[in-house]
């Protein structure tokens, strides 16, 4: 199966694509800003080291670019933010987000904010990027990161974008100091784990929670099963799996939703007796940024509180 | 001339020409949460023009077009079946559309923003090729109607099957959202690939009002009085096929408009199947521009889908209508 | 002068003839009572008549080939009126009528004052005008007849073809029909009418066929066709006979057994 960030993707839609298609060319004269956008691809797109001019208003439209914007542009400098980032059951960031206006992920919504940069996920609407484009306001399209190596690259690239790479490097060195506290934290106690949550979704290779628990030495049962990014797992596979330890994804749990249904399953509540069961709220998980981090330690600290202890303090 | 059905059909006309125009001045005026067009001295007055013409204006021209076309297809494909509960989707060219608009999207076929469109025609198109060889050369209206149904359950399977294999649950939360319509941040590039289409597939169903008519009396006697029923058909299907087809490839599916709106015209205008057709393109006109603005109106969340509106007027609508007829015919 | 010429007309249904090598040659200002049993080929005969189906053999009107006839010109000079013609919209008489001038209009054309006048006549004609703009859903059975009856008449069309014009009606409206149909045979029109009625048959008609198994097993003068033998070869009755006001009437009186 394929997985999220296996999709293809144009980097930048904006301003440097346009210059492929020569109907989309027409009309770009009309807009001052196109020479600000040229001079602006030639700087995402060229390999150089530094960006000269930060970009002014920045608007971000999916959760998972709303939160590294938040964590590397200066408050000032973002203008609007994606409405699911206010959500904290969703999101790990709701209280930073709920200070921009909220955008919904429309095109018309982003123009009249005339921003100079936009950052969007490659799930957001192709209409809204294709746009976005078309007005000259440069788009750039943050792939979903499945690594923790694409954690830190998405980092540096949205640092490098925004014209703040040393907060990047800043960022990412924070991120492998905390990382470094849980490295193979729980190695000692060969567990095969498994983490179950939202929907009956697993995480299986190229996921970032397979990368968290590869990070504490854990082995992932998911993976064994040959799955690969988000897997759908049904409550048979998960007690024919039969981990060791059971990651429970707290996602909207008061929700009435088929997800929780399966957590509540019978054949579950078996398998965990006598098992560690820990829990561990998806917002720290479901985006490649440096919350991941707290995620692996929250894991580790509630899996071993002893071990954790001592490694991690 | 007088007769049982209009007193005064212009009056009918004036009416749903003015409703069109004000309901696409109205899309053009109103945003997201009914706030009215950004005056320019907060924005600008270059901002003001670009949201008007470059992202209001596409998607009120696609909701003019679209709710035309599934207005006069509905009411031509209810003539020519001669039944009631006909709907543009019937023809199974809407369901192949998505199909193929799904396909592109999400099976790695995505080069440039018009791929899906064009996908969507592709698929389209293979509907139709496919209703022509399951229906035959001399097609009959049952034949029509269930092989119609074939490939609108084989299709359906089909992106069934992609929501299934979904990459993600983000994708398929995409193809779910496609298959409610929306007609969000559309370009005039979308105006440009859906209006050929339902340019030639208005005029070819229009051309068939008097047949439908002829056909009111069965296929012999329409046949008596000098038409082609086998002819007509093909009109019909073909034009509905490339108008829904193409408005499905760039709009994803939209229901209810092509069902109801014959309903609300018949008390108006009678019915006479070749009367019906320009009122219900007017008046699936004025009913998707309405309905793609009342999906703007909430100020929270997502916005709302197309589909999902015209399902959410449409069906208790009908509901009512039915429930009129029955009272009028007790 | 309008001939209608049936020459070896035959019409198979896989293999099956329903009709087979019918002849005959008809003129204007006559009334033809197509008669014979069920499943005789009477409906099938009229719509082969009508170019609705494929036969074999040659249908002429006024020399000239069916087939070769354009569509819209065979329409205007030959109307059909089917055996429980459908009407799918509750229309109302009016509007129903007008259907009949569709085969006079070109493409584009207007309905106009010509047509009007000629609905009002074919309404007239067949006693419908006071229901003009009731619809069809409205009519008891004889109106719907009538104004069925009117849209065929409204074509103004030189050959009639009608299926089971007065099935399902009472004596009244039988009677009715019959003569609106004789009229317009004898004011210049050639109709022929499928009628199971022999009394009615004999009493209207000018000419009578009388079908079994597809083939036309007796054509002429009504006393000629209704001989007790020929009732009793075709409906395997035994049959009655009267006169009233100088004219005869056949009763089918009594079944007769094969064997």
């Amino acid at each position: 199966m394929r997985q999220a960030g296996g999709i293809p993707l144009t980097p930048t839609l904006s301003p440097k694509g346009r210059g492929r298609d020569p109907r989309e060319r027409e009309g770009e004269g009309a807009y001052p800003k196109f020479i600000a956008c040229l001079c602006l691809a030639a700087l995402i797109w060229g390999s150089g080291p530094a960006f000269a001019a930060s970009p002014e208003r920045v608007a971000t439209m999916s959760l998972c670019t709303d939160q590294l914007v938040m964590l590397l542009a200066d408050p000032d400098q973002i203008v609007s933010v994606h409405w699911v980032t206010q959500d904290p059951a969703d999101s790990a960031m709701a209280e930073q987000a709920a200070r921009y206006p909220a955008n919904h992920g429309l095109a018309e919504e982003i123009i009249v904010l005339q921003p100079d940069l936009v950052f969007v996920g490659p799930f957001n609407s192709p209409f809204a990027k294709a746009m976005l484009a078309r007005q000259g306001i440069p788009v750039h399209v943050v792939p979903t990161a499945v690594t923790l190596d694409d954690v830190r690259a998405n980092i540096r690239t949205v640092a490098r974008v925004l014209g703040v790479p040393a907060r990047g490097r800043a960022l990412i060195a924070a991120f492998d100091r905390d990382l470094a506290l849980t490295r193979n934290a729980l190695r000692d106690a060969d567990y095969r784990a498994l983490v179950y949550g939202a929907n009956g979704y697993s995480a299986g290779a190229s996921s970032l929670f397979n990368e968290v628990m590869l990070h504490l030495g854990l082995e992932n049962v998911a993976v064994d099963y040959g799955m690969e990014g988000w897997v759908k797992m049904s409550v048979e596979d998960v007690v024919g799996a039969d981990p060791d330890l059971l990651v429970l994804g707290d996602y909207r749990l008061d929700a009435p939703s088929q997800a929780n249904m399966v957590l509540h399953h019978p054949a579950l509540t078996a398998i965990r007796t006598g098992k560690p069961v820990v829990r561990v709220p998806t917002t720290l998980w479901n985006c490649g940024t440096p919350r991941l981090a707290e995620a692996a330690r929250l894991l580790a600290e509630r899996t071993m509180p002893e071990t954790a202890e001592v490694s991690g303090r | 001339m007088t007769n049982a059905g209009p007193s005064r059909p212009w009056l009918v006309y004036a009416g749903l020409i003015a409703s069109v125009i004000g309901l696409f001045t109205l899309s053009l005026m109103i945003g997201r949460g009914g706030v009215w067009l950004p005056a320019s001295e907060n924005v600008g007055a270059d901002v003001a023009d670009i949201i008007l013409f470059e992202v209001r204006l596409p998607r009120a021209l696609l909701g003019l077009i679209g709710g035309a076309v599934l207005g006069a297809c509905g009411a031509a494909l209810q003539g020519l079946l001669r039944n009631p509960l006909a709907e543009p989707g019937l023809v199974g060219a809407s369901s192949g559309a998505a199909l193929g608009a799904v396909v592109v999207f999400y099976f790695g076929l995505f080069g440039g923003q018009m791929a899906v469109p064009m996908g969507g025609l592709v698929g389209a198109l293979v509907a139709l090729g496919l209703l022509y060889g399951l229906a035959g050369r001399r097609p009959d209206v049952m034949t029509l109607i269930l092989a119609g149904v074939a490939i609108n359950a084989f299709a359906g399977a089909l992106t069934s099957l992609a929501l299934n294999l979904a990459p993600s649950p983000f994708a398929a939360l995409e193809i779910v959202f496609w298959m409610l319509g929306s007609l969000a941040d559309r370009s005039m590039d979308h105006v440009w690939v859906a209006a050929p289409f339902a340019a030639i597939g208005l005029l070819l169903v229009l051309s068939t009002g008097r047949a439908l008519d002829a056909l009111s009396l069965g296929q012999d006697t329409a046949k008596s009085l000098g038409f082609s029923p086998g002819w007509a058909t093909l009109r019909v299907i073909l034009g509905t096929g490339l108008a829904v087809g193409a408005l499905v490839s760039v709009a994803g599916m939209i229901g209810f408009i092509g069902l109801v709106v014959p309903h609300l015209m018949r008390p108006l205008v009678g019915y006479h199947p070749s009367r019906l057709l320009l009122p219900s393109m007017l008046a699936g006109a004025a009913v998707m521009l309405a309905a793609d603005v009342v999906v703007r109106l909430p100020m929270q969340g997502p916005e709302l889908k197309l589909g999902v509106v015209t399902a959410l007027i449409g069906a208790p609508f009908f509901l009512m209508l039915i429930l009129r007829s029955r009272r009028a015919a007790a | 002068m309008t001939v209608l010429s049936a020459k070896n007309v035959t019409v198979r249904f896989d293999e099956l003839a329903a009709v087979s090598h019918v002849n005959f040659r008809a003129t204007e200002g006559t009334l033809v009572g197509l008669i014979g049993p069920n499943g005789a080929g009477k409906t099938t005969l009229v719509r082969a008549l009508a170019n609705l189906i494929l036969s074999e053999g040659i249908v002429k009107l006024d020399g000239q080939r069916l087939e070769a006839i354009a569509r819209r010109t065979l329409a205007q000079n030959v109307a059909y009126l089917a055996q429980g013609q459908p009407v799918h919209w509750p229309l109302s008489v009016r509007q129903l009528t007008t259907l009949g001038r569709l085969p006079h209009r070109a493409p584009f054309q207007r309905h106009g004052f010509d047509d009007e006048d000629k609905v009002e006549r074919a309404m007239s004609l067949a006693s419908v005008t006071e229901l003009a703009d009731r619809t069809i859903d409205t009519l008891s059975g004889g109106e719907r007849a009538r104004a069925l009856l009117a849209r065929a008449l409204a074509v103004e069309a030189r050959v009639l073809l009608v299926d089971e014009p007065v099935a399902a009606l009472d004596p009244y409206h039988q009677l009715e029909i019959m003569e609106v149909l004789r009229r317009y045979a004898e004011e210049g029109g050639l109709v022929i009418a499928v009628l199971h009625d022999l009394v009615l048959a004999e009493r209207f008609c000018h000419r009578l066929f009388l079908m079994r198994d597809g083939g036309l097993l007796c054509d002429g003068a009504p006393h000629e066709v209704l001989t007790d033998d020929n009732v009793q070869a075709a409906y395997r009755v035994a049959s009655a006979h009267g006169e009233h006001d100088g004219q005869r009437f056949t009763l089918p009186w009594r079944r007769i057994d094969a064997d």
